[in-house]
């Protein structure tokens, strides 16, 4: 099969099964907050749509000008997450700084700098190829690891940072830098991790309730995502109960149409429909790598970086949030690429699959 | 200088690590479902899933034609539930008049706001859509004849059990079988699907009683005037079908207002209260020493008026002389009825009276039947034998003295009576004594109302009866001034229809005795039975 094949089919499929389960799991508590059941679901519809347009914007941008411009991007990602912390432009919502309201709609620039340092990121690796196991080249993207993590963590948003840290070291790895500073930084970020998550009492009540989330002290309280979550789950079954007959969805389960949407897809749709969701993902890792793996050949470095990104960044996410939904790490609040509902995610992700379309294409014509 | 080639071994650390981990994602959801399936979908059902028992409808107890004595109607309550909102109250409230103001701080669990609501009301309460509303179904049992008959029927209490009498003999066939649903819910702990029927509720069984309401009437009216009348305790009535084998009516009081829940259970003094009936009793005996051929009716004895037994001295309220047997029992002499049972012996009277369904229980089995018990002390005194004919050191309840004097009726033979119309469990009638010896015990009887102790039992129709004046048990010995005072009688003497048994309990010391007291209550009660049956009187 084409490269083209496999990422279209792959990639509408999951922007398919993402609106569906955005529309079954979000209609109770979208009636209950607007009274409009559909209100989440059509919100998604736009987005996809705008989602189309970035998509078909970068389509028709020539990767390499990105080469240029990876710093602009980047600049004024940083630029909106230090603008969250300006008062009256930053929106609290439940206690975390994420979102900046600007009229219509929400941004949230932690979504957008996964976009900038993936593109950051490529071209530093690209640029710095024959030096990028010195240690000098290996500190540059460490500071701006660093400082990007600092931002986000202050929102706080542990779960976000993590994944930009597994992120840019995955590609950092992948681009060469030594063994051996890699692991130092592997154990420097997971030090780091670890007292973030014991001095937090939330964070560490969820890692206790991670390890028995059904124990009468958590069940109701730290536990109650993951219990509600792995409920959904057994609920299900092999085939599921069956679409939009999820009764999780009720209220009990919360984030059902974002960070908890795998729960709510096995709960309705079964393992069979959580595997098949996984393989959707695979397909589609298969066509960027394959892109990835063209440009290598075509000796276009920056380009193949991209794609290793892109697929990194997805593939981090996906394996993250259905680690959390299924209780085999400790909970964390975090969207599942194209399935979730969420604006500012899905036109990242979009505009990257754009970049990563334009890049197969490009390959073609050299 | 770096080689640049995709698929280095940095590459396949990275894309192991990947697949390491979807590996363990994809064996996590089995396991997940392999193992923890049950508990997982335990707590889910925990969480949303509320079942409710679907009541029955008990069943209706009805009269032998067809009138309720007990019946179950439904009901509708009207509920608020959490976070039920004041403007619709304030709608509802125009709407039912509801009495209920809105508690400042809401609702805070499911509160009962209406009872009872009629059907427009539920109309409008579904048509207002409001889901913080519940209206709930509810069985109420209605008693049609009220305290006429409660301590027969009984009731069932709040959670739909037989708690006396009848409601409490049949509760099995009555209650049903219970079904149940189930609802879902939500997190709001709203419900938010139709029932889904788990088990369908089985309605119990309907039943219908030999008593006839009508009769039931009489018996309880009358009572209770005779009652007040005489300053009374209470009294009770049985009235038999001879013919039937039916039970007619079972009138007690004081009795209570079974529809009122604050209702004082009073017990039924038919099945209930056994006691020394005194001279009701003497036939009995007699009877079987005619059965037996010592005597015949007509036989004469001669009386003194004062007899010394054991030391303890037997007296009538005048001397006689002689007395045939039929005179004994209608002049009720207790000198007689001592000489008889002297006669008869000890072993005869306690056979007879086992024979005549004296000392064990009787086949309706009514809740805790006191079903009395004769003196069978050994070494008993002579005194103590004829005091057994004239009916001391021997209890009974009012139904057994009635279905023994059924016996005289029924030709000598004992029926089985019923209270269940239809009841498959027919006894075959066991011959007590002979038909003739019934007979002439019977045209005694007639002599007691026409020139004896009973004579204002009289009705339009010819009956036979006795009258009862007993002594009440105060302490260790008999109180004078406490009595209870029976009759008992046939009638139509001709027909043998109706056995009719009363008592008052303590009747006032100006007109105490049986023939006083319980023979005008008989006469009230028969005349209008036997008028309301259509019972033809060709006197």
């Amino acid at each position: 099969m084409k490269a083209d094949n496999i990422l279209i089919i792959s990639f509408v499929s999951l922007l398919t099964i993402g609106l569906i389960m955005v529309a079954s799991s979000s209609i109770y508590i979208a009636e209950n907050l607007t009274g409009d059941p559909f209100f989440f679901v059509s919100k998604h519809m736009l987005f996809l749509g705008i989602g189309i347009i970035c998509l078909l914007i970068f389509l028709y941008i020539p990767s390499d000008f990105f080469l240029r411009t990876d710093w602009l991007f980047l600049l004024l990602s940083l630029t909106l997450l230090i603008a969250l912390f300006i008062p009256n432009i930053g929106t609290e919502v439940n206690g975390s700084l994420r979102w900046i309201d600007i009229g219509f709609t929400n941004i949230q620039p932690s979504e957008v700098i996964k976009f900038s340092i993936i593109l950051y990121i490529a071209g530093y690796c690209y640029r710095r190829n024959h030096e990028i196991s010195t240690l000098r080249s290996f500190m540059k993207p460490l500071a701006l690891l660093t400082v990007i993590s600092l931002l986000i963590m202050s929102q706080p948003d542990l779960g976000t940072s993590a994944i930009i840290a597994a992120l840019v070291i995955g590609m950092l790895f992948y681009a060469g830098i030594s063994f051996f500073q890699f692991i130092l930084l592997l154990i420097v970020v997971i030090s780091l991790g670890v007292i973030a998550v014991v001095y937090t009492p939330y964070r560490f009540a969820r890692y206790l309730a991670y390890l028995d989330p059904f124990h009468p002290d958590v069940v109701l309280g730290s536990g109650y995502q993951l219990s509600n979550s792995l409920i959904s789950i057994g609920q299900g079954g092999w085939f599921g109960v069956g679409l939009g007959n999820s009764a999780q969805k009720n209220f009990f389960l919360p984030e059902s149409y974002t960070d908890f949407i795998f729960a709510v897809t096995v709960e309705e749709l079964g393992v069979i429909g959580g595997i098949f969701l996984i393989c959707m993902f695979l397909m589609l890792f298969y066509g960027i790598l394959r892109v990835g793996w063209f440009s290598m050949k075509k000796e276009r470095l920056f380009q193949s970086y991209i794609c290793f990104g892109v697929f990194l960044l997805i593939s981090i996410q996906v394996l993250f949030h259905i680690s959390v939904n299924i209780g085999l790490i400790p909970t964390k609040g975090l969207t599942l690429p194209f399935i979730s509902y969420g604006g500012t995610s899905l036109l990242v992700l979009m505009s990257l699959l754009g970049i990563v379309f334009r890049i197969n294409n490009e390959n073609k014509l050299i | 200088m770096k080689k640049n080639n995709f698929f280095n071994w940095r590459f396949f650390v990275i894309i192991i690590t990947i697949f390491f981990i979807s590996f363990a994602i994809v064996w996590k959801l089995f396991d997940i479902q392999v193992t923890d399936k049950e508990f997982l979908e335990n707590e889910g059902e925990k969480k949303y899933v509320t079942y409710k028992n679907i009541k029955p409808i008990r069943g209706t107890i009805y009269d032998k034609n067809g009138f309720p004595l007990a019946i179950s109607t439904v009901s509708y309550d009207l509920y608020a539930l959490k976070d039920y909102s004041k403007t619709k109250h304030k709608l509802l409230r125009d709407k039912l008049g509801l009495e209920i103001d809105f508690p400042s701080s809401g609702f805070d669990k499911k509160t009962l706001i209406k009872k009872n609501l009629d059907i427009n009301q539920i109309n409008s309460i579904k048509s207002l859509k409001h889901n913080k509303l519940e209206i709930e179904r509810r069985y109420v049992r209605h008693y049609p004849l009220g305290e006429q008959i409660a301590p027969l029927i009984g009731f069932s209490g709040k959670d739909g059990i037989g708690q006396e009498g009848v409601e409490f003999i049949y509760d099995n066939s009555l209650s049903g079988k219970e079904g149940n649903e189930k609802y879902y819910k939500n997190a709001k702990q709203e419900i938010i699907s139709k029932p889904i029927v788990l088990n369908i509720p089985e309605d119990g069984q309907d039943i219908y009683l030999t008593i006839d309401a009508t009769i039931q009437f009489y018996a309880y009216k009358y009572l209770v005037e005779s009652i007040k009348n005489n300053n009374a305790k209470g009294g009770s009535v049985v009235i038999l079908n001879n013919k039937t084998s039916e039970v007619l009516a079972v009138a007690s009081y004081p009795s209570y207002n079974p529809n009122s829940a604050n209702r004082k259970i009073q017990r039924n003094r038919v099945f209930l209260d056994s006691y020394e009936p005194g001279s009701v009793l003497k036939p009995i005996t007699i009877s079987e020493a005619i059965h037996q051929g010592i005597y015949e009716i007509d036989t004469y004895l001669e009386l003194p008026q004062k007899i010394l037994i054991n030391g303890k001295q037997i007296s009538d309220i005048k001397k006689y002389e002689e007395l045939s047997i039929a005179e004994i029992i209608s002049n009720s002499s207790q000198v007689g009825a001592s000489k008889i049972a002297l006669d008869l012996g000890f072993d005869n009277i306690a056979k007879t009276y086992k024979k005549f369904g004296f000392s064990k229980p009787q086949s309706i089995g009514f809740p805790s039947e006191s079903f009395g018990y004769i003196n069978m002390r050994e070494n008993i005194s002579d005194h103590e034998i004829a005091s057994l004919g004239f009916g001391y050191g021997i209890t009974a309840n009012p139904f057994q003295i009635a279905v023994a004097y059924s016996v005289f009726a029924n030709e000598g033979m004992l029926h089985n009576f019923n209270l269940i119309k239809n009841d498959d469990l027919q006894f075959e009638p066991i011959r007590v004594i002979s038909s003739d010896a019934a007979q002439a015990i019977l045209n005694a009887l007639n002599q007691v109302i026409e020139d004896g102790t009973g004579k204002l039992a009289k009705t339009k129709y010819k009956s036979g009866g006795k009258t009862g004046t007993a002594h009440k048990i105060r302490g260790n010995g008999y109180a004078k001034d406490l009595y209870i005072s029976s009759f008992v009688g046939i009638t139509p003497i001709d027909e043998k229809l109706l056995t009719i048994f009363v008592n008052i309990d303590e009747p006032d010391l100006n007109a105490y005795s049986g023939g006083d007291v319980a023979a005008p209550l008989f006469s009230k009660i028969a005349q209008n039975s036997l008028e309301y049956l259509e019972v033809s009187n060709e006197e």
